[in-house]
């Protein structure tokens, strides 16, 4: 497995690794269940220190999108995030914002937001249940 | 192996006058036992003094030096036994071949892995038969990094590691560090420019700027509360921002203000939207950028 | 307090002064059985090889720590290992002692492996007693030279340092060669001394040879390499 590591951007590596886990999560590419790479081989492929790989791991565990088995490894949980309420608002928001700097500068009207949003989550579910029968 | 909590290396009100010229000024550094520690700062700022006085290369004018629990003086030879380090220039026996500099090596330690060298040999293409006098400065490192490694140590002093390499030898130098650090729990002290490459592996960071140590941080802390915040104001913009909590600088872009925050980022940026018709913009700062932040600082103020 | 394997290092890196040693006395030897059909007997006194001795352990001396190890680099990478300096400093001392008193004691290699043709005028043993005496004080010479050296070292950043230990260096040259340039040796001389009375020749430069090995093991336990 492999992820793209940017040091330099401002960003903490276990950040950049944590939001591409979650991405592939919420796309399907990564299924519930599967096993993410040890701690040590993730460390030594992507050449990062494996504390920063650990530090990842508990935070998406402490996330509840992924649960770990002593002595078996780290796996994709696919439950509903374990964050607080306020938390998991405060983290929507922020992505909330990012989408209207975005609309902002297109000229988009508050209908076409709401409406481009509400079919991309349409498009995503439908491309998530294929994925799924494909699987089984 | 020592526990995670011990120090692996402490300085403390380190000084080092050499000719009269005051060198280091008082560092203090703590390297925690089984981290990866990297030491940033413009030439001249005394981080390879700092390194040969750990190792007793050079003697400490004053100040309390630590190392893997011994003391820095008085028990150096102990100490050298359990430290593999890589110097800035590597000085050889030039017109011996490798595997001579091995042996010697090898009969100068009390435990030597000479399976552990022939395997990084191998990985940086060393021509083992060949003289050290037709290396390349990029092999010379990698000389240097394969005999570092040899004594099976505690601790690693890595100056300036990157000197010279590819981007190939980069990475896997940095993956065999990684090696180093998963499956043995060694504590690594890397001085170096590169401080991209330092951010992918270093658990905590400190400036020297001048013969002192300015800054001493892990990576995710300070990337975390080192940021700069753009605020722009529809009524007047407000004063005396310096003397606030957290508060590192504060620029004027024609109107705006370019304020660096330093921890307390939220109560700045909360504060700031008090204000008339305030508009707050939060802006990452780079390992770099921060870097650059604290030791311009220094450099110009002194 | 000797380190083995560094010793091995310095016997290679000193193996020209063996060979030196040895084409020395290959030549003087095929020059005197060639050159010489006659019974020669050897004058002790117009060899000057007590004199040669002394320059070059004076040169060499001061060298031997700062130009071979210390700007190398040799000795930064031989003290990043677990060497002490005490054995460091000891090892270098005698792996530049053992060839100066060998080349002291060539006058007895000569005797031995010249006998039926070339005589000395000093009976065996007391050849041996002699040159004995002369590579103590060449050894003397030797660790003045090596603090001459580590002190120019040490004050190389201050102003007169290396001033101050250039004209020592001078001054001292300037003595040997009084020394030598008569036939006869000055009497009080060391060289007279070792000549007329080798014992209390060589008693003698226990003292100063105790007190300069010392100074110069303490400078290096001390300095910045």
């Amino acid at each position: 497995m492999w992820f793209r590591v940017e040091p330099g951007r401002g960003v903490p590596i276990y950040i950049q690794i944590m939001d591409q886990i979650r991405r592939s999560v919420a796309g399907g590419t990564l299924a519930p269940g599967e096993q993410l790479p040890s701690v040590r081989d993730l460390a030594l492929q992507l050449a990062i220190n494996p504390n920063t790989i650990s530090k990842a791991y508990q935070e998406l565990e402490h996330e509840g999108v992924v649960y770990t088995l002593r002595g078996r490894g780290t796996f994709v949980s696919g439950q509903a995030s374990a964050l607080s309420e306020s938390d998991r608002l405060k983290r929507l928001d922020e992505s909330v914002d990012k989408l209207l700097v975005e609309a902002y500068h297109l000229g988009c009207t508050t209908g076409e937001v709401l409406g481009a949003v509400k079919k991309r989550i349409k498009d995503r579910e439908a491309s998530k249940e294929g994925a799924d029968d494909g699987r089984q | 192996m020592m526990a995670d909590s011990e120090k692996a290396v402490l300085v403390q009100g380190l000084t080092k006058v050499f000719g009269g010229q005051e060198v280091l000024k008082g560092v203090n550094l703590e390297v925690p036992g089984g981290s990866v520690f990297a030491l940033f700062g413009p030439n001249g700022a005394g981080k390879t003094t700092t390194l040969k006085i750990i190792l007793n290369l050079l003697q400490p004018t004053g100040g309390k030096i630590e190392v893997l629990g011994m003391d820095g003086v008085a028990r150096s030879q102990e100490i050298r036994s359990k430290v593999g380090y890589q110097p800035e220039t590597p000085n050889f026996y030039y017109r011996a071949r490798v595997e001579n500099i091995f042996s010697l090596c090898r009969s100068l330690y009390p435990r030597w892995n000479q399976a552990r060298v022939d395997r990084y040999c191998d990985i940086f293409d060393l021509p083992v038969r060949g003289r050290v006098s037709d290396l390349s400065k990029g092999k010379m490192t990698l000389l240097g990094m394969a005999l570092a490694v040899g004594p099976d140590p505690e601790l690693l002093l890595l100056d300036e590691p990157f000197t010279g390499l590819d981007p190939l030898r980069r990475r896997q130098l940095l993956q065999l560090l990684v090696e180093e650090m998963a499956g043995e729990g060694r504590t690594i002290l890397v001085s170096s420019h590169q401080i991209q490459d330092m951010e992918r592996i270093a658990d905590r960071v400190a400036f020297m700027v001048r013969g002192r140590v300015i800054l001493s941080r892990t990576v995710d802390e300070l990337l975390r509360d080192e940021k700069k915040i753009r605020a722009a104001f529809s009524g007047p913009a407000p004063e005396g921002m310096e003397g606030w909590p957290g508060v590192r600088r504060v620029e004027r872009e024609g109107s705006r203000l370019l304020v660096t925050v330093s921890g307390q980022v939220e109560e700045v940026a909360g504060r700031l939207s008090g204000y008339d018709g305030a508009a707050c913009e939060g802006i990452d700062q780079t390992l770099e950028d921060i870097f650059i932040n604290y030791a311009g600082e220094g450099l110009i103020n002194g | 307090m000797v380190n083995g394997p560094l010793m091995k290092l310095m016997f290679k890196r000193f193996a020209w002064i063996y060979w030196f040693i040895l084409a020395f006395w290959l030549v003087g030897w095929g020059g005197i059985i060639l050159g010489t059909t006659a019974d020669v007997s050897f004058n002790i006194e117009k060899h000057p090889f007590f004199s040669i001795g002394l320059f070059i352990a004076l040169i060499w001396g001061a060298g031997i720590f700062t130009r071979e190890f210390r700007q190398g680099g040799m000795m930064e990478f031989v003290m990043a290992r677990p060497v002490s300096r005490g054995e460091f400093y000891n090892t270098v001392l005698l792996s530049a002692a053992i060839p100066m008193m060998s080349l002291m004691f060539m006058p007895v290699l000569y005797t031995i492996t010249l006998y039926p043709w070339y005589h000395y005028t000093l009976p065996l043993d007391r050849q041996l007693l002699m040159c004995l005496a002369a590579g103590a004080w060449v050894v003397v010479i030797l660790l003045l030279g090596i603090n001459i050296g580590l002190f120019a070292a040490v004050h190389s950043r201050g102003r007169y340092g290396r001033a101050v230990s250039a004209f020592i260096l001078a001054v001292l040259v300037a003595v040997f060669m009084n020394i030598s340039v008569g036939v006869q040796p000055v009497p009080g001389s060391t060289d007279w001394m070792s000549l007329q009375h080798p014992l209390p020749a060589l008693a003698a430069a226990l003292l100063p040879a105790a007190l300069l090995y010392y100074l110069g093991r303490r400078r290096v336990e001390r300095m910045d390499i």
